[in-house]
């Protein structure tokens, strides 16, 4: 028979475990602050896999971290690292309005120099139509006072020419493009790259850019004017995140 | 002689090496045929004429004596692409200074760049 009257003295400590507990039977009254305060603290940013407890509803659910913290900024992506020599570096499944592609001394095969070219696209194709691509800069070289303006329309855009097979990388810098993933609006960038010329000089390069497609992209490919191939440096992609 | 490309899906953080076949590989092989060094090579080489001709234009302003040596020198730069026909010979002008521990590292060296002073 069981005993419906218990006296609080006639249960010894830590007698009643879970399976005498009846389910969803603690409620906020029976718990005291000290079931949060009495543990160790976490003295530093989360990480993205460290998980809150919180009604869904009226449902118990854990939540990982990385769902609500804020990270305004450059939010890391994904990284293409030159490990062989290859003709085409491609970043797909993008569903960002906002990315950057850094360039980490990044180098080719040619030597005499050859350009380094951008195209756009979605699971269908890349938009490689006349005059999709327009794009001007400013250039200046490093090491001297001369300078001067390019621009250019064509089926793809020219990110930066002349870069060589010299040992160590011959460029660096970023390429920003707004909108990318975004059906509703154009597509709108900004670069700034520091290179090395094959054919002589550093140079400094900023500039913007048009792209002529309203389509949301999910994808970007870099690729080589001469067919040639990359052989060194880092491509990495961010998401430049509101929240 | 097979080609390659990276393929980086960003939303799974998987890079692969993957062969380029098919159409792509047709679309590379014809912008490796249609590259002409030649032209590429005469392209930079005017582009590094036209900044040191941007550089020596201020000789040109109406309270400055252009000196002789200047004007001889300008007068060279733009003979370059008739006394510079051909292809070795667009390499010996775009030759640079491959000494990583050289100030000039990186520079022209054919001595057709050097700006005189006397």
């Amino acid at each position: 028979m069981s005993k419906t009257t218990i006296p609080t003295g006639g249960i010894t400590a830590d007698a009643i475990n879970g399976t005498l507990i009846a389910d969803d039977a603690v409620s906020e009254e029976h718990l005291d602050a000290t079931a949060l305060t009495g543990n160790a603290a976490l003295a530093e940013t989360p990480a993205d896999t460290d998980e809150i407890l919180v009604s869904d509803g009226g449902t118990l659910k854990r939540l990982d971290f990385s769902h609500i913290k804020s990270s305004p900024g450059y939010s890391f992506l994904s990284r293409t690292l030159i490990s062989s020599n290859v003709a085409t570096v491609e970043f797909t499944g993008i569903s960002a309005s906002n990315i950057r592609v850094v360039f980490q001394a990044v180098g080719t095969d040619d030597g005499s120099g050859t350009n380094i070219r951008v195209q756009l696209g979605d699971s269908s194709t890349y938009r490689s139509n006349a005059d999709t691509y327009k794009s001007a800069h400013q250039y200046n070289q490093l090491d001297s006072a001369s300078g001067g303006n390019e621009q250019e329309s064509s089926t793809s855009m020219r990110l930066v020419d002349n870069i060589g097979n010299t040992g160590g990388g011959s460029l660096g810098g970023y390429l920003d493009i707004f909108g990318f993933s975004d059906s509703s609006t154009y597509m709108w960038g900004n670069f700034a790259l520091a290179h090395q010329r094959k054919a002589g000089g550093y140079y400094s390069k900023k500039g913007g850019c048009w792209f002529n497609m309203d389509f949301a992209a999910d994808r970007i490919k870099f690729f080589l004017s001469d067919g040639g191939d990359f052989t060194q440096g880092e491509f990495l992609l961010y998401e430049y995140k509101e929240a | 002689m097979a080609k390659y490309k990276f393929l980086n899906n960003a939303k799974t953080g998987v890079v692969e090496r993957v062969e380029i076949t098919g159409d792509e590989l047709k679309e590379l092989e014809a912008r490796e045929t249609a590259w002409d060094s030649k032209a590429n090579k005469l392209k930079e080489i005017k582009f590094n004429r036209l900044l040191k001709l941007q550089a020596t234009d201020w000789y040109s302003n109406s309270d400055v004596t252009m000196p002789s040596y200047i004007k001889t020198w300008r007068q060279t730069l733009r003979d370059i692409t008739k006394n510079f026909t051909t292809e070795s010979q667009y390499d010996e002008l775009l030759v640079v200074d491959t000494d990583k521990t050289s100030k000039t590292f990186g520079q022209l060296t054919h001595s057709i760049w050097t700006q005189p002073t006397s």
